[in-house]
């Protein structure tokens, strides 16, 4: 009786270990290994989010590269997430690369192209028949996406300075994407908008009475396109240049071009 | 003399720093109606873009903590309010009855005119939480350029400044709007009846008589059935069958606001002249199923300017 008793306290013993040790394991945090990759590009005509991610991350997974594509809409959301975690790849606006990049670590991969050129073109907008030209435009409402925390000084630099204006003497209102800046001025709730060339481009083709109502006033310099980056602290060489070739052919049928609604890629110090 | 010397110093030092207290400006308080996940990204788009101090305060949901809260705000001195929800909208129109120099800004209120928000106060104005009809026709035209009537059915004494908006927009557009009125909501399927074969487009607005979840069910199978391009409000009623429907994009509403505080703040406009805007960014939901069901196939630049698109994928 003892020694039986003995026997199950032994076993009782190597019973309360196994659980104790199982319930550690399944406590630590369950770190998958595949890479992340973060996505923000306000002015991307791509604004299907959802279906991006789907599209990509079946991508992925047909080429066996690991990796968590995660788009984002806003930027504070996107920029919040960066801070608590820098991912491994991230596809970003210039504006957001040269103000945090070097802090945060990030290295420039690629840059993507569209009609061949990897900077692009914004048109300030107004309203057919309005009395607004740049000489009077002090304290008129404009609608944009967009440009980071720093977006006054950008939209001088782009636009207005060449016209020796000064983007703080106008009420700037900053919109998702550059149908919702379009429609707000075509519906005389803004004053301005300033949207991509490709943008107008798009819309006009697929709404043409809305193009109707607005013209254009002025075109800003060529900006900047969106970067590909990596951080480099969380991603080795072979994996950046695996990523770098599978983005830059088409793989398993996928045109991942088509998908990101790019032309092409140039690497970046090529 | 000599012993005067240190009074005048500090009677000068306390009429400095008292001079330099005035004149500088009190924070932006935004004050939220409860604990909802929904206002964080708009707090937080807002404090990012305003570039000037914020403080956030909170009901709780409770308005019998009002009092408590408002006395904390205004020993502040704020600048500025920024309200979230119907209930911190209202309890700072009433605070700020006596105060016309306090402008508040409300946003993420339903039926904003139910509270009388902007009667009576000059400081008040707003972000409307219905998407204006104009963006509805703007949306409806990509999906199907030659659309020419748009069927509205609406409420009279709820929804005429709704319906006067948008005939001012289908004017833009180069649409033709086709009124109904209902009094109640069983009314509806009469007044459907009485447009439905003079009009290819459907806008339902977020009439209260008008959106009850029988009508909503009730029109989604009709414009298939009909083959209408049919448009309403909130992710859900896409989801389930409706052709498209039209959002706020409700962190967005954070940055409109600050810009709208900006230039309240630095005196370009003034609350007053502001008025209620309606919320200028949108997520547009587009159920590609019913698309093709009533033989619609939006072009992919069209999809693609979509923030969701259900489909069988």
């Amino acid at each position: 009786m003892i020694l039986s008793q003995r026997i199950a306290k032994k076993y009782f013993r190597y019973f309360i270990g196994v659980v104790l040790f199982l319930g550690l394991v399944m406590a630590l945090p369950n770190e998958s290994l595949a890479l992340d990759i973060y996505y923000f590009s306000p002015d991307s005509p791509q604004r299907n989010l959802g279906g991006l991610k789907r599209k990509m991350e079946t991508f992925f997974t047909q080429v066996d590269f690991e990796a968590n594509f995660q788009p984002f809409a806003h930027f504070v959301d996107f920029d919040q997430n960066v801070r608590k975690k820098v991912p491994s790849f991230l596809y970003l606006p210039a504006w957001y690369y040269s103000l945090y990049g070097e802090k945060l670590g990030l290295r420039p991969l690629m840059s993507p192209m569209a009609n061949g050129v990897t900077t692009y073109q914004k048109v300030l907008m107004v309203r057919k028949g309005t009395t607004i030209t740049m000489a009077n435009i002090t304290n008129q409402s404009l609608a944009m996406t967009t440009m980071g925390p720093a977006d006054e000084s950008t939209l001088n630099t782009i636009l207005f300075k060449a016209h020796g204006l000064d983007s703080k003497d106008l009420n700037i209102i900053t919109v998702p994407k550059d149908a919702d800046a379009l429609f707000a001025l075509a519906l005389g709730h803004v004053d301005m908008a300033l949207v991509g060339k490709r943008s107008i481009g798009q819309i006009g083709a697929i709404n043409p009475k809305i193009m109707q109502s607005v013209q254009p006033l002025a075109e800003s310099s060529p900006i900047p396109g969106p970067i590909l980056c990596y951080a480099v602290d969380r991603v080795d060489g072979p994996v950046v240049e695996q990523l770098k070739g599978l983005l830059q052919k088409k793989a398993s049928g996928i045109n991942v071009l088509a998908i990101l609604q790019i032309d092409g890629w140039r690497v970046v110090g090529e | 003399m000599n012993k005067m010397i240190p009074t005048i110093l500090i009677w000068f030092m306390v009429a400095f720093s008292a001079t330099v207290a005035a004149a500088k400006p009190g924070p932006v308080v935004v004050l939220l109606s409860d604990k909802e996940a929904a206002y964080s990204l708009p707090v937080e788009t807002f404090r990012v873009a305003v570039k000037v101090p914020i403080r956030v305060f909170n009901l709780d949901g409770d308005v019998d903590r009002a009092a408590a809260v408002m006395k904390e705000v205004l020993a502040l001195d704020p600048s500025l309010l920024f309200t979230l929800g119907a209930k911190a909208s209202y309890v700072a129109k009433v605070w700020t009855r006596d105060r016309p120099d306090l402008p508040v800004l409300f946003a993420m209120v339903l039926n904003w005119q139910r509270y009388q928000l902007t009667q009576g106060q000059e400081n008040m104005f707003g972000i409307d939480s219905s998407v204006e009809p104009g963006v509805q026709f703007a949306h409806m035209l990509m999906l199907s350029p030659t659309i020419k009537r748009i069927g509205v059915i609406y409420n009279a004494d709820l929804s005429s400044e709704m319906v006067a908006a948008a005939r001012a927009a289908a004017k833009v557009f180069g649409v033709e709007i086709v009124e109904q009125t209902v009094r109640r909501s069983s009314d509806l399927k009469r007044a459907y009846l009485e447009i439905g074969d003079r009009i290819d487009g459907l806008l339902i607005l977020a009439d209260p008589v008008v959106y009850t979840l029988e009508n909503v069910v009730w029109l989604q199978n009709r414009c298939m059935r009909d083959q209408l391009i049919c448009v309403g409000q909130s992710e859900n009623v896409a989801k389930t069958g409706i052709l498209m429907a039209i959002d706020p994009d409700v962190p967005n509403l954070g940055a409109q606001a600050a810009s709208m505080v900006r230039s309240v703040l630095s005196g370009r406009q003034s609350p007053g002249n502001i008025g209620v805007m309606p919320p200028l960014g949108t997520r547009l939901y587009l159920n590609l199923r019913t698309a093709h069901k009533i033989g619609l196939y939006p072009s992919l630049a069209a999809i693609n300017m979509a923030s969701e698109v259900f489909d069988d994928q």
